[in-house]
């Protein structure tokens, strides 16, 4: 492939968020632009009473989705086959009232897993949505938890794992970061500061520090032009102390966050590449959320290649075997550059999971690398994407004041 | 406030508004991911010969403060044996794929929510916003 954008491109940033559903943050915008595949006043579950829930927008930013919904691989197969354990079961996403329930029995609280922000509460990831490309079918690699679908993105697979639990002795696969590195690519995890630190490649945490700076040297490395060819970064996960005293929010959105300080973290990062014109150019940067976290989604999630490993029966925590052969639930995914069209909307045609970016990033850095999960050899790759001939100058701005 | 523009064409600049400092409370309970993600830290920091499921139960952080103050810790301790050649832990012996048996059932994790309002006064602080300004 070669187009200007694509000639240009130096640098490849992914910034994963935290548990938020497609529908729950982006869902509203089919109402402006029917060729995404959102909320359109037809979805609904059914309560435990037997009445209708239906997908309202009528999400806040924070206090809503407390206690945390579950998102455990035994609740999120309830919130995508409603209860059915039959061989030929389909997937109708129905049962996420239902999971939601379960965790507190309050029918009015459990209904509220159904609701989604109307565009203007997120001005930053609808705008950036709207304004480059957003994905129609971005799922989370596994229907379960954070660290097996972040361990996707970094690995291209989680090594046989559908939880929270350590992973690392089994990482016969490079992570993308090793990878880049023998290649002598620079590449580099953000987390943003000693307190929040890095979820779950701490094995190179430990053995290759190199691989790693904080938030504020992410900007700072933006602002020197300085940047990796390769950038992940991870966002505040929790409310603590700085070193100053000064009180720091969590910026990952992650239920009971506020949904809004991860807005800001996104804008800072868009804002801290967008203002350096070098870099603005030769960067393409993917924001996309690490899994639902127990939201309501309508679109089922597909079948896919199988990864090779089996997680069993005990480990599900379903009573079957989980072959690695089904995505998780849909997330929201933009991919900002100005070299992708204003209005692009990635087709329903499309299906990306997590393991689409060490794919991609290994598909532009080093073109050719065997010794990969299946699943990555088969995810698509999104840098087709910056398709226009002349760079486009009409990038929106985020004033954070 | 504007971006110092340079090729890029001006839009309407879209204001983000601050988050309300009601927001910030360290002692929200700190979650499943936060007692994972220290579980994960602690797992690092250990010579490979205590990394066994026996030796591996650790003290759940009660709020968000307490797992963040722990993980600042770790994580030095993380950077101080790697950065030692006396204080490198060797990496743990690879295990065949075949062998790659996902841990036991987390059933009862999944059960538990990651956390829950507290009523316990929040603190008081200066809140300071992630999302800064890049510096220029």
């Amino acid at each position: 492939m070669s187009t200007p954008g694509f000639d240009k491109l130096k640098h490849i940033v992914v910034l994963m968020m935290e548990n938020r559903s497609f529908d729950h943050m982006l869902g509203a915008l089919k109402a402006t632009d029917a060729r995404i595949d959102g909320i359109d006043g037809t979805q609904s579950n059914i309560d435990t009473t037997g009445a209708k829930a239906p997908a309202q927008p009528l999400a806040q930013y924070q206090g809503q989705l407390d206690p945390d919904p579950d998102h455990h691989f035994p609740g999120v197969d309830l919130q995508i086959f409603n209860g059915d354990t039959t061989p030929g079961r389909a997937a109708t996403m129905q049962g996420f009232v239902k999971s939601y329930f379960s965790q507190q029995r309050d029918v009015n609280h459990s209904r509220k897993i159904m609701y989604y922000f109307p565009p203007e509460k997120l001005p930053v990831l609808t705008t950036l949505a709207t304004e480059f490309a957003v994905f129609n079918r971005w799922f989370a690699s596994i229907p379960g938890p954070t660290l097996c679908n972040r361990a996707f993105a970094h690995y291209g697979t989680s090594f046989g794992h559908v939880g929270m639990e350590i992973f690392y002795p089994n990482t016969q696969f490079k992570s993308i970061y090793q990878r880049l590195d023998d290649a002598k690519k620079t590449a580099k995890i953000y987390y943003f500061d000693v307190k929040s630190s890095s979820l779950e490649v701490v094995n190179l945490l430990q053995h290759q520090p190199q691989f790693f700076g904080t938030y504020q040297q992410f900007l700072d490395d933006c602002g020197k032009g300085e940047l990796p060819d390769y950038s992940f970064i991870e966002p505040n996960y929790s409310d603590h102390e700085g070193e100053d005293g000064a009180a720091i929010l969590a910026s990952d959105q992650h239920p009971d966050h506020h949904v809004r300080e991860g807005e800001r973290f996104i804008a800072s990062i868009y804002n801290a590449i967008r203002q350096n014109a070098a870099l603005w150019e030769s960067t393409a940067l993917l924001i996309v959320y690490d899994e639902h976290g127990g939201i309501y989604d309508h679109v089922p999630p597909p079948a896919c290649t199988p990864d090779g490993f089996v997680a069993q029966p005990d480990a599900t925590g379903t009573g079957k075997p989980f072959l690695f052969d089904r995505l998780g639930v849909r997330v929201p995914a933009v991919l900002v550059s100005p070299w992708v069209a204003r209005g692009t909307v990635v087709g329903t045609d499309r299906v990306f999971e997590h393991a689409s970016i060490p794919g991609t990033a290994t598909k532009f850095f080093l073109q050719e690398f065997a010794d990969r999960s299946p699943r990555e050899k088969a995810a698509e790759t999104f840098l087709d994407l910056l398709t226009l001939t002349t760079m486009r100058t009409d990038a929106p701005e985020f004033d954070l004041g | 406030m504007r971006l110092n523009s340079t090729s890029a064409d001006l839009m309407a600049v879209i204001r983000v508004p601050k988050t309300p400092k009601s927001a910030y409370n360290p002692d929200r309970p700190a979650g499943t991911l936060l007692q994972s993600q220290l579980k994960h830290l602690e797992w690092a920091v250990r010579p490979a010969g205590a990394r066994t499921a026996k030796a591996f139960r650790i003290k759940p952080a009660v709020s968000e403060a307490e797992a963040a103050a722990r993980i600042a810790k770790l994580n030095e301790e993380l950077h101080i044996q790697a950065t030692s050649p006396k204080g490198v832990v060797p990496p743990p012996p690879a295990v065949p794929a075949s062998s790659a048996t996902p841990a036991r059932p987390t059933a009862k994790a999944a059960s538990k929510s990651r956390s829950k309002s507290t009523t316990r006064p929040r603190a008081k602080a200066r809140v300071r916003r992630s999302a800064r300004r890049p510096r220029r």
